[in-house]
């Protein structure tokens, strides 16, 4: 029998939802969808690119943590999903602790 | 928590991880074997923490051209995950011989001084990196929790520190005394129980599931859930772990300090 691994499924995809913190700028797209077995660190170089090129941001799920870099997004979906989406606060200086 | 339970929390924090450190052979500069540097190191504590002693052990080996920053440690030329707890990592590598759960003890990992491989770690810069990956890893067990890390969020500076001092340390009972709102929680004050699980078949490794407290689950139920059908061990602490354990109960007994209880899963 094929072991059924239900971590990660290529085929699916996730809405994030980003919102900016404080004075960070808004995005022109705030909504968009990502495949479920990518590693967050692709959410934080998206919205580098998006902020024109920064360099540093700090991502935060539903406002109460940084997710690690290698974190599964369908891991954090998941555990954490607001409705049917994965919310994630960015800012341009370091917010909650 | 009951008496025993505080026994044995206090017993798996003070554990230690026996380390046997070699050089990367590909940054031995001079000639001359260097001695390898024998370490004891709490089960809960990091690799990065040792970096120092280490680097001054074997400065005289290898030419003095690498960043303190960069230094990383491997296992049979496989990198180590600095964010990982040393413990968990010895679990990862740990096998089977004669269905029993064989700890490679001591651990025999390589440091390695440059060429960090920035494919497979986080970027490390310093012991600040390690501090925040923790701090983050402690609010996003809190957030799965109760919903929300509120409790961490309000820890004062001085809780902070001495929190994270005790996670360097294995010093469970200083820990507790700052974690009382989100450490060692009884089930039905539990929304979702911290778990984090390694089974070197899932694509990256390490995997979390939203296993809700609420359902009263036993361990190898949890495992089936997330990876199908198991017939290998399952270790957690460096300990054989029986299936019909409680999840939740596990989670309590044998959570690492960020809250997070970390399970191995090893094919027979």
């Amino acid at each position: 029998m094929e072991p059924e691994t239900k971590a990660q499924d290529p085929g699916k995809s996730i809405i994030v939802n980003l919102k900016p913190v404080a004075n960070a700028p808004i995005l022109k797209k705030t909504k968009f969808k990502i495949a479920s077995d990518k590693p967050f660190g692709s959410i934080i170089n998206f919205v580098c690119s998006q902020l024109g090129g920064k360099d540093r941001v700090f991502l935060y799920c539903n406002s109460s943590f940084s997710p690690s870099a290698d974190s599964v997004i369908s891991d954090l979906f998941n555990c954490f999903k607001v409705g049917n989406e994965l919310i994630i606060n960015y800012a341009i200086t370091e917010a909650w602790g | 928590m009951t008496e025993l339970e505080v026994q044995v929390l206090d017993e798996v924090w003070s554990g230690f991880v026996p380390l046997k450190i070699s050089l990367s052979k590909h940054d031995i500069s001079f000639s001359g074997t260097p001695l390898d540097y024998y370490i004891c190191v709490p089960r809960c504590s990091y690799l990065p923490l040792i970096v120092e002693n280490i680097s001054k052990h074997f400065d005289q080996y290898t030419s003095t051209d690498y960043v303190q920053d960069e230094i990383w440690f491997s296992y049979k030329s496989i990198p180590l995950k600095w964010h990982y707890p040393i413990g968990f990592l010895l679990d990862i590598y740990s096998s089977i011989l004669y269905n029993t759960v064989i700890l490679n003890i001591p651990f025999e990992i390589e440091v390695n001084f440059r060429r960090f491989p920035a494919d497979t770690l986080l970027p490390y810069k310093g012991l600040k990196s390690l501090y925040t990956i923790f701090q983050n890893s402690l609010k996003e067990s809190c957030a799965m929790l109760l919903g929300t890390s509120a409790p961490v969020l309000n820890l004062s500076r001085e809780q902070e520190d001495k929190v994270w001092n005790c996670a360097k340390t294995g010093n469970y009972k200083g820990f507790a005394e700052s974690t009382r709102d989100f450490s060692g929680l009884p089930q039905e004050n539990c929304k979702l129980i911290p778990v984090k699980i390694y089974y070197q078949k899932l694509g990256n490794g390490i995997m979390l599931h939203p296993f809700q407290a609420s359902e009263q689950k036993n361990v190898l139920d949890a495992v089936k859930e997330v990876v199908g059908e198991f017939q290998g061990k399952i270790v957690a602490q460096g300990i054989e772990i029986p299936g019909e354990s409680d999840l939740h109960w596990l989670w309590k007994c044998l959570a690492h300090p960020d809250n997070f209880l970390y399970i191995t899963l090893l094919d027979s």
